[in-house]
Formats: C-alpha cells, sequence, structure tokens
C-alpha cells in the first residue's frame, strides 16, 4: 500500500455509521473526519465526525468501525476496532436546516489510546478546504469523488469505502435552488449521505491558466440526498443525481459548534 | 472461501466532558497533498531556458586555430616528406613514421580538448535535464 498516495489517504478518511434508531429500525450512513488544529503545534488537533443530521437523527446507538494499526503505526484493516457510542451522549452539535451533525472525536481517541488500542485514520484539514476565489475558478463541469458506503455496501473484509466518481451537474460556485448546495451526476444512493466529495486531480489538470501539472484536491462537500423519480406506486427509481452541501457552509457549522464550545 | 465478518473487538466509549483538553487529540493525521503545482508553461520555460543555456555551452566547445593550423601543418609535412625522398626504402619508412607520430599527437591534443571542455559532464547533463514530471508526495510512508 503506498500511503504517499492521496486517493489511499482517502479510504481512511470515511468511517461506516451504523445507527440503531430509537424505533429500533438500524440504518447506515457515512462519516468523514475533519481536524481543527487548536494552537500553534500542529500535533494538537481536535478530530471531528462529520455526518448528515438526518443520518443519527433519532439514533439511539451508534456504531463505528475503525481501522487498528500496528506498532508501526500503519493500518491493519482486517482488524477493525468497533466502537459503540450511545447517541444522546455524542450527537449534541447539529443543524437541522443545514443537515449537519457533528461528533467531537477527542474524547474518543484519547478513550482509545489509554486502553492501549492503535488505530489508523486520516483528516481533512481546513486547507483543503477552498476558499471563494477557488471555487469561483472552478470549470461549471468538474469530475469529482466521492467516497461511502452506499446501500451500506463496502469491503468489510479490508474496512475499505467505496470510492465513486461524478461530475458536477450544477456549477459549484452556485446555490442550486437558492439553498447551500450544488447537484452531482453519480451514482448516490442511501448510505452515501455523509460522503465526502472532492476534487481529486492526479498528474494534471485544467484550470483557466491552461493546463496545471500536479496534482489537487480540494474538498467540495457531503452528500445530503439522492433524487428519486417515483415511477409506479411504492417504486422508488434513483436518477444517479445527489445533493451536495457546500464545504464552506460545513466550516461556518464546524466554527459554529466549536465557538460553542469557547475553542475558536 | 467464507470469510468470518464478525467484529473483533467492541469498545464501548463513556459520555465525556466537553472541555478544551478532553477534545484535543495529540496527533497530526492530515491528508497530505502535494505543496506546489505548477502550470504546463512554467515548466516548459524552465526546461526551455536550461537547454539553451546547455546550447550556449556546447556553442564555446570550439578547437582553437592553433590546434586546427598545427593538425594541417603536420599533415602538410608527412604528405610531403615521402615525395621528396622517394628513392630510398629507408626515406619512406621514415616518412610513415612520421604520419603515425603525427597521428598520434593530434588524437592525443583531441583527448585532451575533450577532457577539458568536459563534454561527457554536459551530455550527461543534458540527459539528466530532459523534461520530466515528479509528483512524488511529501510523505514517505510505505507498508
Amino acid at each position: 500500500m503506498n500511503l504517499n498516495d492521496i486517493s489511499t489517504q482517502l479510504l481512511y478518511v470515511t468511517l461506516p455509521i451504523s445507527v440503531i434508531k430509537n424505533n429500533g429500525n438500524n440504518e447506515f450512513g457515512t462519516g468523514f473526519f475533519v481536524s481543527y488544529q487548536a494552537g500553534e503545534d500542529i500535533n494538537s488537533t481536535i478530530p471531528l465526525l462529520i455526518t448528515n443530521w438526518h443520518v443519527v437523527k433519532d439514533a439511539e446507538k451508534i456504531i463505528l468501525r475503525m481501522s487498528s494499526a500496528n506498532d508501526a503505526g500503519l493500518p491493519v484493516s482486517t482488524d477493525p476496532i468497533n466502537l459503540e457510542l450511545n447517541a444522546k451522549d455524542w450527537v449534541k452539535y447539529y443543524d437541522e436546516t443545514l443537515d449537519l451533525a457533528v461528533m467531537l472525536m477527542g474524547p474518543v481517541f484519547n478513550n482509545l489510546s489509554n486502553l492501549g488500542k492503535k488505530f489508523f485514520y486520516r483528516t481533512i484539514s481546513f486547507n483543503l478546504f477552498p476558499d471563494e476565489k477557488v471555487m469561483g475558478d472552478l470549470a461549471a463541469l468538474e469530475e469529482v469523488v466521492f467516497i461511502g458506503y452506499p446501500s451500506g455496501i463496502f469491503d468489510a473484509y479490508n474496512l475499505s469505502p467505496l470510492i465513486r466518481r461524478g461530475i458536477t451537474s450544477t456549477p459549484v460556485w452556485r446555490n442550486y435552488e437558492g439553498k447551500p448546495r450544488f447537484v452531482i451526476d453519480a451514482g448516490v444512493f442511501p448510505g452515501s449521505s455523509g460522503s465526502p466529495v472532492f476534487i481529486l486531480n492526479q498528474g494534471s489538470y485544467a484550470t483557466k491558466e491552461g493546463i496545471n501539472l500536479g496534482n489537487r484536491l480540494y474538498f467540495l462537500g457531503v452528500i445530503a440526498t439522492s433524487f428519486i423519480r417515483q415511477e409506479v406506486k411504492q417504486q422508488n427509481t434513483y436518477l444517479g443525481l445527489g445533493e451536495v452541501i457546500k464545504s464552506n457552509k460545513i466550516k461556518e457549522f464546524i466554527d459554529q459548534t466549536l465557538n460553542k464550545l469557547n475553542i475558536c | 472461501m467464507d470469510v468470518d465478518r464478525s467484529p473483533s473487538q467492541t469498545i464501548t466509549i463513556p459520555a465525556s466532558d466537553s472541555n478544551r483538553e478532553a477534545l484535543i487529540y495529540q496527533s497530526n493525521n492530515v491528508v497530505k497533498r502535494d505543496p506546489e503545482n505548477k502550470t504546463a508553461t512554467e515548466v516548459l520555460d524552465k526546461d526551455i531556458k536550461r537547454w539553451k543555456r546547455k546550447l550556449e555551452e556546447l556553442k564555446r566547445l570550439r578547437v582553437p586555430w592553433s590546434t586546427i593550423c598545427f593538425g594541417i601543418g603536420t599533415s602538410g609535412v608527412s604528405f610531403v616528406l615521402p615525395f621528396i625522398n622517394a628513392n630510398t626504402k629507408l626515406i619512406s619508412i621514415q616518412s610513415g613514421l612520421t604520419i603515425i607520430f603525427m597521428v598520434l599527437i593530434l588524437v592525443a591534443i583531441m583527448l585532451w580538448k575533450i577532457y577539458e571542455c568536459n563534454i561527457p559532464k554536459i551530455a550527461e547533463d543534458i540527459l539528466m535535464d530532459l523534461p520530466r514530471l515528479d509528483t512524488s508526495g511529501e510523505q514517505n510512508e510505505s507498508e
């Protein structure tokens, strides 16, 4: 495994979230890690797990599966760590309008470390969030990559999510239907909710300056909903379109949450 | 073959404080990307400049006139000698030896000039400077 490769690192940004709802139903979603640097020390981070509010709404228990790590600090995906969290203790910060929820993972990781558990994960830092200028310079048609567990499908043996591709159906710099969202043309299914969406180019990519050489990675947002057409009664057809909550709104939401905790 | 996918280790995490210290985890596990990307024009401009510099170095690789005059002179003398002394075999051998001697001197001068101008080094530089893309990341982790 080449952990220098960006896409390989992205495999460890997401987690499968299994939710046991208050009514006893078991639902599935995707969560991803974002880190906030607390102070000048780059190792002092506040890890956050972001997902959609509708994934964890009315949840009683949340079960997360993390990759364990060996003594060298490298992932051992075939021996996952299963974490059981009481939803009312861990899902305290959410925005119903934006459809976002955040879980503060610092105590979880510190708990695991105290238990002597080694685990492997990667986080999205704020410098992967494109600013307004970068967003504005993006083309209307961009190829996007998203990572998650559509319909709960993933490589359970290796604890590996599925990486999927798509294109932007509406420009990233426009608010679809006046909401802070854009639409992608991709296979978005239930379970994809909470999947992070990226622009990932390796080798070369085009910008308004011309062809650029190197790699490009931007975090564009999180998948929130998929488009369904009801053809016959009780029969839904997925249109292969999904709405993505923009990353700038996610950043605002994180800032607001950390403000409530008097952290930033 | 069936794969056992049952959870091997399940840990229940209790509720925790939300103070700053409890929320911080001492580790930097951010996704790393390349620090700097360049446009194709920037890369090509840099390569063109490098090639121009190498061409200038090659242009300066000239054999001096003194060497050329010396070479022509000795070759001329070697050519003329056998005609002047064509009557005897001894002189003919003498002129033959002169030619071999002169050729050896010329080869030695040429080798010296090649060494002095460092042509192999320049050729190596040119080969090494062929445009190439380095897309490796910052990290050096591997499994």
